[in-house]
């Protein structure tokens, strides 16, 4: 069991949990069935076993979701006539609409990014884009571990209220 | 959109941020963080659907910038010429630091090139798929033939499909079958020593600790239990709509099945009771919670339950059988409920 448990998180923790996540994140693009998806993980959360989850919080709390857009899907291709594969060209996000949402995404991002002070969108850029670690980031921008966690968290809260607010500029 | 995001929802973009940064850090969370984070999930939908977002937002800021057309040299400069005004001292200490930083900045970028191709090959088809579901959690599959497996609590699934056959292994719980048709291919379901074949057809299987119970809605399956040798196996058991099989250790019981209603009523998360043994029904509540029940007395766990009741909801059947007099219950929240009653029927 306890092999079992590991292996369905596992995919929230390794490269796979990358594919996972995209997929989960395509699902949260329009707004009312991002609420409809946080709706029906959170009532799950609260049924299962909380210290299951306490184990690793996150990938638990991401794998309920995923499972929940998973099922959600199925039930609508199951309403398809057979043979109707419109919707596995969707899955793999190579459909027009998906790739637009992803280019809209990145140019959310990309202008959210600008309204950040310079600091903590150099300490964002260095550690998303190019993959510096804390302690690396720390050491050449010559500021504190904390000082970048708290700049990546902050940089992170900007990008989000940039989106959830419609324009902040 | 406009306007803006309200003060409150502000707060939690703010709380479900420092949530991700914090969960993305290279060593493990501390249990007393993570006990903070699961009781920051479950104190609102809201916070759910910030914290999604987040680790969305996290996972698309990798591709943000893909032209590197931003310095983040300038950037630093930048900030250190809005910073010396307000320390009033020289920007000095930060030179030494920035030289090192193209070095690093090349590393960077192979190790992300590296991470882009990984993550395409990783999805590819396994020989087998594992589907596991949590305590309360119910899901459905649709497997690589169009066929669909609702697990149900605390199940267990390992799928492999071949060309010759399509075989699922229940390793725990239970599940509901719709098996396209493909004569070719066999569907085979093994639970425990226990086999049920079908072709094209609805049946649900539930293994349970000492026997399965296969109950057929839709066309027909065959039941075969297999032992230690191929003569000691029992005759397999052909059933059709409507017909139940419970396999014991070398006896297989064909009875006819209850209400289509029933079989499935877990599906919807209720739970169908028709003279049911109170220490029976508690199994089942116990299927789909933490809280568990727990019935001492003989009496009191013969006791005969019928009813429809929310799987979700176990504090319903405790208020039921506390009506009668004889019961006492203790409740330690969070673990359990105990009910206690008598061992001798009444007189």
């Amino acid at each position: 069991m306890a092999r079992n448990q590991r292996r369905w998180l596992d995919e929230f923790t390794g490269e796979p949990g990358r594919r996972l996540l995209r997929y989960l994140a395509a699902r949260l693009v329009d707004p009312q069935q991002a609420d409809d998806l946080a709706q029906e993980t959170y009532l799950r959360l609260l049924r299962v076993d909380e210290e299951a989850v306490i184990r690793e919080p996150r990938a638990y709390a991401l794998r309920v979701a995923a499972n929940v857009a998973h099922e959600w899907r199925s039930l609508a291709r199951n309403r398809l006539p057979h043979g109707s594969d419109a919707l596995d060209v969707l899955e793999d996000g190579s459909s027009p609409e998906q790739a637009f949402e992803q280019q809209e995404r990145m140019e959310r991002l990309n202008r959210a990014l600008e309204t950040l002070n310079p600091n903590c969108r150099a300490v964002l850029l260095l550690h998303r884009r190019d993959k510096l670690t804390r302690e690396q980031i720390a050491a050449t921008v010559g500021i504190s571990v904390g000082m970048v966690k708290k700049h990546l968290a902050q940089g992170l809260a900007v990008c989000r209220r940039f989106q959830a607010g419609g324009d902040e500029s | 959109m406009s306007g803006g995001v309200d003060k409150a929802t502000a707060g939690v973009i703010e709380q479900a941020a420092d949530w991700v940064v914090r969960l993305h850090e290279d060593e493990s969370m501390p249990a007393g963080e993570r006990r903070a984070f699961v009781a920051w999930l479950r104190q609102s939908p809201v916070h759910v659907r910030e914290f999604l977002l987040a680790e969305a937002d996290w996972l698309a800021l990798e591709g943000v910038d893909a032209e590197r057309v931003t310095d983040v040299e300038a950037l630093l400069a930048d900030g250190e010429a809005n910073v010396v005004p307000l320390r009033g001292s020289a920007s000095a200490p930060s030179v030494k630091p920035r030289r090192r930083y193209r070095g690093i900045a090349g590393l960077a970028a192979a190790a992300m090139v590296a991470a882009v191709i990984a993550t395409y090959f990783v999805f590819d088809a396994q020989p087998t798929e594992s589907y596991v579901t949590a305590l309360g959690e119910q899901r459905s599959v649709v497997l690589p033939d169009g066929s669909v497996v609702e697990l149900n609590t605390q199940s267990r699934l390992d799928v492999r499909f071949d060309a010759t056959h399509r075989d699922v292994d229940l390793l725990a719980g239970e599940a509901l079958f719709t098996v396209e048709k493909d004569p070719t291919r066999p569907f085979r379901v093994f639970s425990g020593d226990v086999e049920v074949q079908a072709v094209g057809t609805q049946f649900n299987v539930y293994r349970q600790k000492e026997q399965t119970v296969v109950t057929v809605l839709e066309g027909r399956v065959a039941v075969q239990q297999h032992a230690a040798s191929p003569a000691a196996a029992p005759e397999p058991v052909e059933l059709s709509v409507g017909e139940q099989a419970v396999v014991q250790a070398e006896v297989t019981l064909r009875q006819s099945a209850p209400s289509r209603g029933k079989t499935v009523a877990w599906r919807q998360r209720r739970l169908v009771f028709e003279d049911e043994p109170l220490a029976n029904v508690a199994v089942e509540f116990n299927r789909y919670n933490a809280q568990r029940i727990v019935v001492e007395g003989d009496a009191l766990r013969a006791r005969e339950i019928n009813g429809v009741f929310n799987a979700d909801r176990p504090e319903v059947i405790v208020q039921f059988v506390m009506r009668s007099r004889d019961v006492e219950m203790i409740e330690v929240p969070g673990e359990e409920w105990r009910l206690v009653g008598p061992s001798a029927p009444a007189e």
